[in-house]
């Protein structure tokens, strides 16, 4: 069964729990633990084969795609929730990988924003514009 | 007399069509024109056959070349812009190889190779009309390229690109735009 | 003859309007109401009408003729009604076009600039101000927008809906269809509630079916709560009404528990004794541990929308309309893995791909979906191994089936006895380049796979990484306030939070339109959004499967480790 909301109180704070849920107003959020960690998001990549080999171009430039997609966090999924912000500090940031593919060798470059990740207390917090959204989710 | 005025008015009203600037009316607004640089992203994109499709040698094959973007399950929008593309290739008859189509799907999730050759034997699409798919960060990087990032598909434009024969400069026309306009505009970039 | 003129399609648009003056004053009052098909049976007329409506098909068989942008000649299989106006025919938004209603009961009312009775509700206020005003619609005025695409005010709308070629009769008969077109509210829904019931299949273990219903009750009781705000307190229903408007403001919710007991052939006898009891307006969630098919076609005989019910095994239909599911189920993943085997197919210098499936349903439905994904790909069938229900997969089997097909990638739609057997794998001469695993197969055992194998072995994961999900905990507070996380399965709370979610989004965009079609309409117009669990979920007009994607993981190095990304959510 479902928490029970009786009283003045519990009929305001039933509505804005329907509020939060369809979406008008902000989820109440608790403090979350501060974390010191940065995300990794990529713009571009490209595909560098082994030294001399000239095959397999368009497959490695495609797997490569994955690979750094595979690196790559999802903007939306720190944002969404609320209470999350990821603050751009460095762009054009260049990460190069070993393709790691069992049947092509070769390296990936990969480039893209760097964000230190940060959690803000969305209760008090209600400047959201600062949450700057890059064009590429 | 009364009736007769109201003929007149309506027909000029048919003929003309009014143009309120509100949503479906919208549509009855002349499209708008403007001719953008762009830079192509080097991408590997799947085409309806599940066939790797390196999109900037695609686009840069040296043909005319018309891109739009749609899905398979888009309501208004893309039935409109691919009612377009299978006028621009049934006009052109045997000549439609001079040209490229392509359609770009912006729901890469649903959009599977099959999905796409379903929906191009539905437009009767002949060979020159390519659908392609991809992972979504890359599709997201073409609908970057073209400045027409769609993050949520519900809210997309109807948007063609034409790729002149001037290096990097595309034609972009948006708006509900009729076939024959489509064809006028194919034209004016050299297509005869 | 009015078909003979429009069948040319070099007609223009001027021609077209002296067409649509001609129906209006030149063609005797009464004409097409007058059309007699009063030969057919009700239901005929129905039915043929939805075929129009649907499927483009005339009563003959054939194709529609539309004609678009006023000039392209194109079949109406191609331009159906039901692709704009959608399956409840209460229209359709998409970026700036939005399409309007085009049941009878609106399209014989006059459009005002405002809906009655909302004018002081800004969702409202602004969609009725999407749509230009115009009298009510007679049978007359209608055919001519059908046939020639202007409205009673001498508007066009060319520019966005084809005009079709029917004659008098096909033009009556979609007018009949149209007048029944979301006509009456559907049952369920009264001036002060909506029922809604959820149904829970007798032996699903007792947690699960609490961590179902928590989100689900949660949500109903908040509805109660504000519904009861709404009449208390004038100040806060004010905030209500300003995104619920009066009428859904006020409505209570009621959720039912329908208990399916016994074999499932005899589920049908019990929903239908609920149902008559009691119709609800729509099913929410619900919970099975194997069979759900009767539940799906009790929905789809009753026409009644079964939002996200929690099930391995959903049907899988193009053309099935009223029930929602969460994804393909637990086949999604032997898709994912074919998609991602074809992203590199190139390389595997025709060596083999093995499929070994365990006999039972997990094993066959990852090894459908491999095989009917695959197929698409054109490539060579893949070898398939059956290993029978409860003999576990040896060392020396493997080695002699790695020996035997030498494949560049073998998959093991297998539970977890199968670790024990990779074991020996990474050292054995030609072996392939890559295993891969369902990891909703394998369970809490993937966290155990052996060092030895991490590099070899890929797993299959439909979800959001679970070190990425902890920041969605957030959302679940609401839904667990006062309770123990840990007392609940996670996944099945987390999904069953997205139903609670994704209806009262629903509901609010509805305006008011109780239409069983036009909720699953609005859901299918609802943008993708990021919820817990899942990496992407969304549907598109029509769809009816939320989440598409999977990601392809690997176990990483150490004592605790995470799950890596191998690929992105979609691969294709």
């Amino acid at each position: 069964m479902g928490y029970p909301i009786s009283g003045r109180c519990g009929v305001a704070l039933a509505l804005v729990l329907w509020g939060t849920a369809v979406g008008w107003l902000p989820p109440a959020l608790a403090a979350e633990p501060v974390v010191d960690k940065k995300a990794f998001m990529v713009n571009d990549y490209r595909y560098e084969p082994p030294e001399g080999a000239t095959a397999n171009l368009d497959i490695g430039l495609s797997l490569c795609g994955t690979r750094c997609h595979a690196l790559s966090e999802n903007f939306a999924s720190y944002i969404k929730p609320g209470g999350w912000r990821l603050i751009k500090i460095a762009g054009n940031v260049t990460i190069r990988v070993e393709l790691n593919n069992p049947f092509l060798g070769g390296q990936c470059v990969c480039v893209g924003n760097e964000y230190k990740i940060d959690w803000y207390d969305a209760a008090t917090y209600r400047d959201r514009s600062e949450i700057r959204t890059p064009a590429v989710e | 007399m009364t009736k007769g005025i109201t003929l007149v008015i309506l027909c000029m009203a048919a003929i003309t069509g009014f143009s309120p600037n509100r949503s479906a009316v919208a549509a009855e607004a002349p499209y708008k024109r403007t001719v953008e640089s762009l830079s192509m992203p080097d991408v590997v994109l799947v085409n309806q056959k599940g066939e790797k499709v390196r999109f900037k040698t695609l686009v840069e094959s040296g043909k005319p070349v018309v891109v739009d973007f749609i899905y398979a399950t888009c309501t208004t929008i893309c039935p409109i812009l691919s009612a377009g593309f299978t006028n621009l290739q049934r006009k052109q008859g045997v000549d439609s190889a001079k040209f490229q189509l392509i359609s770009i799907t912006i729901d890469p999730e649903n959009d599977s190779p099959p999905v796409l050759t379903e929906y191009l034997e539905r437009y009767q699409a002949r060979p020159g009309w390519d659908f392609l798919t991809g992972s979504r960060a890359d599709i997201n990087k073409v609908m970057n390229s073209f400045g027409a990032f769609f993050p949520n598909k519900m809210s997309h434009r109807p948007y063609n690109f034409i790729r002149t024969n001037d290096q990097g400069k595309w034609v972009k026309l948006d708006g509900m735009i009729g076939g024959r306009d489509l064809l006028n505009e194919i034209e004016k970039v050299g297509v005869k | 003859m009015r078909e003979n003129v429009l069948l040319s399609n070099r007609i223009t648009l001027w021609r077209v309007a002296l067409l649509f003056l001609a129906t209006l004053f030149v063609q005797p009052p009464g004409s097409l109401a007058a059309q007699d098909i009063s030969d057919l049976a009700p239901a005929e007329i129905i039915r043929l009408g939805e075929q129009m409506y649907l499927k483009g098909l005339l009563p003959s068989g054939k194709p529609m003729q539309a004609y678009v942008s006023g000039d392209i000649p194109m079949e109406g299989t191609s331009f159906t009604c039901v692709s704009c106006h959608l399956h409840s025919g209460i229209g359709s938004f998409e970026a700036n076009i939005a399409t309007p209603p085009t049941n009878g009961r609106i399209l014989y009312q006059e459009r005002k600039p405002y809906i009655k009775g909302f004018e002081n509700v800004p969702s409202y206020h602004r969609y009725a101000s999407y749509f230009p005003v115009r009298p009510a619609y007679t049978d007359e005025t209608l055919a001519a927008l059908i046939t020639t695409g202007f409205d009673p005010t001498g508007r066009s709308v060319l520019k966005v809906m084809p005009r079709y070629d029917l004659d008098d009769r096909d033009t009556a008969i979609m007018i009949a269809y149209l007048k029944s077109l979301s006509d009456q509210f559907s049952p369920g829904v009264s001036e002060n509630e909506i029922k809604f019931a959820t149904v829970i299949v007798e032996g699903v273990d007792p947690a699960a079916v609490a961590a179902m219903l928590l989100p689900l009750e949660n949500q109903i009781n908040r509805k109660n709560s504000q519904a009861l705000t709404y009449q208390s307190s004038p100040r806060l229903a004010r905030m209500a009404n300003n995104v619920m408007g009066p009428d859904l403001g006020a409505k209570k919710f009621s959720l039912a528990r329908w208990v399916l007991k016994g074999a499932p052939e005899t589920w049908r006898a019990q929903l239908d004794a609920y149902y008559r009891a009691e119709p609800v307006f729509a099913l929410l969630g619900g919970i099975s541990d194997g069979e759900w098919e009767p539940v799906h076609r009790f929905c789809e005989e009753n026409r009644i929308p079964d939002l996200l019910p929690q099930t391995d095994y959903p049907v899988l239909s193009n053309s099935d309309w009223y029930t929602l599911y969460f994804s393909r189920g637990v086949r999604q993943e032997g898709e994912a893995a074919a998609r991602y085997l074809h992203s590199m197919y190139d390389l595997f210098a025709g060596r083999a791909v093995v499929q070994v499936v365990r006999d039972g349903r997990v094993g066959k439905a990852l090894g459908e979906g491999f095989r009917e994904v695959w197929a698409t790909t054109g490539h060579p069938a893949p070898v398939e191994i059956v290993l029978p229900e409860g003999e576990a997969l040896s060392g020396e089997r493997l080695r002699q089936i790695v020996a035997e097909h030498k494949p560049a990638a073998l998959l093991l739609w297998d539970d977890a006895t199968v670790l024990a057997a990779l074991e020996g794998l990474p050292d054995q001469a030609g072996r392939p380049g890559m295993v891969i695993a369902s990891s909703s197969y394998l369970g809490k055992e993937m966290w155990n796979i052996s060092e030895s194998l991490r590099d070899l072995l890929y797993l299959t994961y439909p979800f959001r990484l679970p070190q990425e999900e902890g920041r969605f905990d957030v959302a679940l507070k609401g839904v667990l306030a006062g309770k123990n996380p840990s007392d609940y399965d996670q996944k099945i709370l987390r999904r069953s939070y997205i139903v609670g979610e994704l209806l009262s989004k629903s509901l609010v965009q509805m305006r008011g339109e109780y239409y069983r079609d036009y909720l699953l309409d609005v859901v299918g117009m609802m943008a993708d959004s990021v919820f817990p669990l899942y990496e992407r979920l969304g549907f598109g007009p029509g769809q009816r499967y939320a989440s598409k994607g999977c990601f392809i993981v690997q176990l990483g190095k150490g004592a605790n480790p995470q799950l890596e990304r191998r690929s992105e959510w979609v691969t294709q």
